[in-house]
């Protein structure tokens, strides 16, 4: 992107392409307003103020009328961009977008590239860095805490939870620049345990914030729930019950589930996606390393594994092979539901249940019995207690990511360095590193390399 | 040339003027030097003393350059001392109490036997400008000087104002008139003037203090030199003496508070990284009850004793009842008060990193006009001043230096590019490549470039080469010795923990405790000047430091090197915050990086600015 880019008038779409009624074209820039009012003759918009709505007629250059439109003008700085802006609603016939786009074009305006409303709105300072993200994550999200969670950003919550963070850094930084300069006055101005303490925090605040990493993938992403078990042990009438209705074949012939079957519900306004285990067969046959490789590539993929059992007889061995190549790799993933509790319990089965220490839910999938219970704690299983739902931020993007573990190494060597007792004048490096990299993350300083890696991500026109 | 025709004339000869004079006469200009009063060329207004920490490293800076503050320092120093000596070396700073008078007499003489420089005496009342340059300085009493380029170094002395308790009196320097005239006359060129303050502490007689109740403080047993070029100090060393206030000192200096020139108000911005006055420290140290005092003598024969650490603006009263409160000092004879002086200053962001004016071509400024506060800082701008004048008229390139390269750029650089409200110190936290701008490698960061402009003498610049010749012979010939494990368990056993097989030097030197020269001696039997061995024990022990503050510097050279063209319309450029464009074109930074350390020019603006640039080369 170039300079005299940013001089231009550019034209978008800021409406989806596919469906709705309303299709919403979005002008930026120096001339906006000059444009658009040479089409809409019914109003005068260059004598308008910001912030007014019009419905009239756009004519075309021959004074053909194109659609009857919602126009609304926003002047600078009070708008998205920061500049001069008119947004158009028109009837979402793609022949109409397309006669207006090519006329304001062909009237000067330039066709905005992915992400340009939203650079210009960082170039003109309306947003920072980690809020141009949001607006990307915001309209990419998949679920209402990944919606909130871009909508906190945007607001830039999460800005200035980094700005506390630098702030405390900068103190600390003061502190001790503070004493080495006057060293000679004999003063202990901050001594090195309370910087070291102060260092354990921050370190402590931003480790949580990379392990929100886990919780902002998964909420954009939508959860992965894998239900196994050995045939015929109900993990399909357990589907159902979870997705209250009949899709899946319920079958008393064992092996009958055979497609990888997706579905995708919301629980607690999170996205939950069922993985079908049709291809695990760990029979007592079937031992052989393959089948538990395959098994394995599942159990990799899930976020969570649901290990249906039957408590009404005693455990086979199927059940414990594959409840050991679960436990093996992926304990922290296994939640063991023991169906059919509705046919009584075998007296084995309770004492092995009762040894495992990982959540047991007694249910019956065919009487809906604590299925639903089982259901609304899928979410609390996957996520961080103390850090999600629904005011807390996450991390949601490799960049943010990057910056924040980098700061937390310069951290560590501080901490490293007060521990074996270094002068303060080179934990004062490691500080410093520590603010200039944070700084990075709102976009204290950025090259043009950055800010089109971070732009270059949206869509056309956002 | 007429007899009233100079190249150069610098106006004022404190610490700044004669740096500024020496070096523009040693490069061959005709260079004049106008002072009030010969006798006062080179004068301690305040401290008598050179040094102190960041203040070291500028004075080292200024000698490795050629500059005199510090071969003037080794003439007359009658107490020097290596501050942290139990720190780090990039922490360590040479401080040296100077002899007031001798100090005064060795510049002066120095001053006179420079070649090319006539000092006159009077008073400069104004500058003529034609067609943009600077071309006639007006002297009071001997009329027009024609003059190519002129540095300003007028100190405190422009409409100079002392307040002595609640006395008012227009003065330069306690018993010295102010400078009136040349202000009006830079403010009609379009100049923008200020003003500021600046202090001193009470001076007490030297028999009034009870010597056995304070410590005596030592000078160091071997004095370090300030100057690269002194073998040497072979002068007698006198003992300083410490003392502290205590809790009845606060409550009598607290009783002044409210007739503070600092706490009414009309002291302003006194932030956390200055604070000299006494008063300051109580207020903001409120939870301690004491506060180290510094007894100085001023010479060896003076009666003046200055008392270091209470320097104050409160009013005479409370500064005679307060200071007999002091332990040693009860019947203490304050023989001058503590004052403070205002003067008139030009906010700095008017100048170039040449220190030339961009208002007025030829014209430099160097010193307390600039609003810096302290003889290093005025030392090393003159300097600079001096240089660039010379090399403008001489038509060669500007000596400019860079933050990572030296105290010296970091200070111009904060000059110029920031918005001071109160006097400007150098402080090693401004410098934020600290570990490499150390007071013991200056030689090596900036001795090429003085002796380029033929300010260090032959014998200097052979030691130096030996230095140089020593680091790079113990790199390739000891560091990757290995030592005999045995032996080095049996040497370094209560030092360092057991060796288990035999490592390089390069590793064993990194060990926390042990020294290269302790090691070295082990395995070598040639010899190195300490010098060397310091300089690499350093870029070793530290290398993972040392070179993250490398990368740093080629991060903000990058910055550095987009350049800005000087006219450049920041109203054109319509994506700039107002803030950002005020200061844009108020400050007018050379490149990018300048820019970037300017308050109010926030990200968003630099990345339009990059944007722009890379479009304007094109």
């Amino acid at each position: 992107m170039k300079i005299n880019d940013l001089k231009d008038t550019i034209i978008a779409p800021i409406s989806s392409a596919v469906g709705g009624s309303v299709a919403l074209l979005r002008i930026s820039g120096d001339q906006a307003i000059a444009v658009a009012d040479a089409f809409f003759p019914e109003k005068n918009l260059k004598a308008a103020s910001g912030g007014r709505f019009f419905f009239g007629k756009l004519l075309n250059e021959k004074g053909d009328k194109i659609d009857e439109i919602v126009l609304l003008v926003y002047k600078a700085p009070h708008s998205f961009t920061g500049e001069d802006v008119i947004e158009m609603s028109f009837h979402a016939n793609p022949l109409i977008v397309d006669r207006a786009l090519r006329l304001f074009i062909k009237a000067g305006c330039r066709p905005a590239e992915p992400g340009e409303f939203s650079k210009r709105a960082f170039l003109n300072g309306k947003i920072d860095l980690i809020q141009a993200e949001a607006v990307a994550d915001l309209i990419a999200a998949r679920s209402q805490a990944a919606v909130n969670n871009s909508l906190m950003q945007l607001s830039g919550t999460f800005s200035s939870m980094i700005e506390q963070l630098k702030e405390t850094l900068i103190k600390t930084a003061g502190l001790l620049e503070l004493e080495l300069d006057f060293s000679e006055q004999g003063l202990q101005i901050i001594a090195p345990q309370t910087i070291a303490k102060n260092i354990a925090q921050l370190i402590k605040k931003i480790e949580r914030l990379i392990n929100s990493q886990q919780t902002g993938r998964l909420l954009s992403e939508g959860i992965k729930v894998l239900i196994t078990g050995k045939p015929n042990v109900g993990k399909s009438s357990l589907m159902n019950a979870f997705l209250d209705k009949n899709r899946v074949i319920v079958s008393e012939t064992p092996g009958t589930t055979r497609d990888i079957v997706h579905e995708e519900i919301y629980i607690k306004n999170i996205l939950v996606r069922f993985i079908d285990s049709a291809g695990i067969h760990l029979t007592d046959n079937v031992l052989e390393a393959e089948g538990i490789e395959r098994a394995r590539d599942y159990f990799e993929a899930a976020d969570l594994i649901i290990l249906v059992v039957d408590i009404s007889e005693p455990l086979t061995k199927e059940d414990e092979n594959l409840l050991k190549s679960v436990t093996r790799f992926y304990k922290e993933k296994l939640v063991i539901a023991g169906n059919k509790s509705d046919l009584g319990e075998s007296p084995e089965n309770k004492i092995f249940l009762s040894k495992q220490d990982r959540p047991v839910y007694k249910i019956s999938a065919k009487k809906g019995t604590n299925t639903e219970e089982l259901k609304r704690a899928i979410p609390d299983f996957l996520t961080d207690k103390d850090n999600l739902f629904p005011e807390e931020i996450f991390i949601s993007n490799q960049r943010q990511m990057a910056i924040l573990q980098q700061t937390k190494k310069a951290l560590l060597a501080a901490s490293a360095g007060l521990s074996e007792g270094r002068g303060y004048e080179f934990i004062a490096v490691d500080i410093r590193e520590a603010i200039g990299v944070l700084s990075g993350l709102t976009g204290e300083i950025t090259t043009d390399d950055i800010l089109n890696t971070i732009f270059s991500s949206f869509c056309i026109g956002k | 040339m007429k007899n009233n025709a100079y190249d150069i004339a610098v106006v004022g000869a404190g610490h700044a003027g004669i740096e500024a004079a020496v070096a523009a006469a040693s490069l061959g200009m005709k260079t004049a030097l106008v002072t009030l009063d010969k006798n006062k060329i080179g004068l301690m207004s305040c401290n008598p003393a050179i040094g102190g920490l960041a203040k070291g490293q500028l004075a080292r800076e200024v000698d490795a350059l050629g500059g005199v503050m510090g071969k003037i320092t080794d003439a007359s120093g009658i107490h020097f001392k290596m501050l942290n000596r139990s720190k780090g070396p990039a922490v360590q700073s040479p401080r040296a109490q100077v002899d007031r008078k001798y100090y005064a007499a060795v510049a002066r003489n120095l001053v006179e036997q420079t070649a090319n420089l006539t000092i006159i005496e009077d008073m400069g009342i104004g500058v003529d400008v034609k067609n943009n340059r600077v071309e006639g300085l007006r002297l009071k009493k001997t009329g027009r000087l024609s003059v190519r380029a002129v540095v300003l170094t007028a100190g405190t002395f422009l409409n100079g104002l002392i307040f002595v308790g609640l006395k008012k009196l227009p003065a330069g320097r306690a018993g010295d008139l102010p400078a009136v005239g040349m202000t009006e006359s830079l403010i009609a060129h379009g100049f923008k003037s200020g003003r500021l303050k600046t202090g001193t502490p009470p001076r007490i007689h030297r028999d009034s203090i009870d010597y056995s109740k304070v410590e005596p403080q030592k000078p160091d047993k071997v004095p370090q030199p300030f100057s690269f070029s002194t073998k040497k100090i072979t002068r007698r060393q006198i003992d300083c003496y410490i003392t502290y206030t205590n809790p009845e000192t606060h409550n009598i200096l607290r009783l002044g508070f409210d007739r503070s020139p600092m706490f009414t108000g009309m002291i302003k911005g006194v932030g956390p990284r200055y604070c000299p006055s006494i008063e300051d420290k109580i207020n903001r140290f409120a939870d301690r009850d004491r506060h180290q005092i510094f007894l100085e003598p001023e010479g060896y024969h003076s009666k003046e004793v200055y008392v270091n650490g209470y320097s104050t603006g409160l009013p005479a009263d409370i500064q005679e009842r307060s200071i007999k409160t002091i332990a040693g000092l009860e019947k203490a004879k304050i023989v001058r008060l503590g004052y403070s002086v205002e003067y008139d200053f030009f906010p700095p962001n008017q100048l170039k990193a040449t220190l030339e004016t961009r208002g007025v071509d030829n014209l430099y400024f160097a010193g307390q006009i600039n609003g810096t506060s302290g003889y290093e800082e005025a030392a090393a701008q003159g300097l600079m001043a001096g240089l660039n004048a010379a090399l403008k008229l001489k038509h060669q390139e500007a000596f400019i230096l860079e933050r990572s390269q030296a105290y010296i750029g970091v200070l111009i650089d904060d000059l110029i590019t920031k918005t001071h409200d109160e006097p400007y110190r150098m402080f090693t936290s401004m410098a934020e490549f600290r570990l490499l701008l150390r007071q013991d490698n200056a030689d090596l960061r900036l001795m090429e470039q003085g002796r380029k402009f033929g300010l260090i003498d032959d014998i200097t610049y052979k030691r130096f080469l030996q230095k140089k010749t020593d680091i790079e012979r113990l790199y390739k010939q000891e560091m990757n010795k290995t030592i005999d494990v045995v032996l080095f368990n049996e040497r370094f056993a209560k030092k360092t923990k057991p060796l288990r097989q035999a490592q390089p030097l390069r590793e064993l030197v990194k060990r926390p405790g042990l020294s290269l020269k302790e090691i070295l001696t082990e395995v070598s039997t040639k010899a190195y000047l300490d010098a060397a061995i310091a300089e690499v024990e350093f870029s070793v022990k530290y290398e993972g430091y040392v070179q993250r503050q490398q990368r740093q510097v080629e991060k903000i050279r990058k910055l550095e090197e987009k350049k800005i063209p000087e006219g450049l319309d920041y109203n054109a450029i319509k994506s700039l915050s107002t803030e950002a464009r005020e200061k844009l074109n108020m400050i007018r930074p050379a490149n990018l990086g300048q820019a970037s350390r300017i308050s109010g020019v926030r990200s968003a603006d630099l990345s339009v600015l990059i944007l722009y640039l890379e479009k304007y080369k094109t």
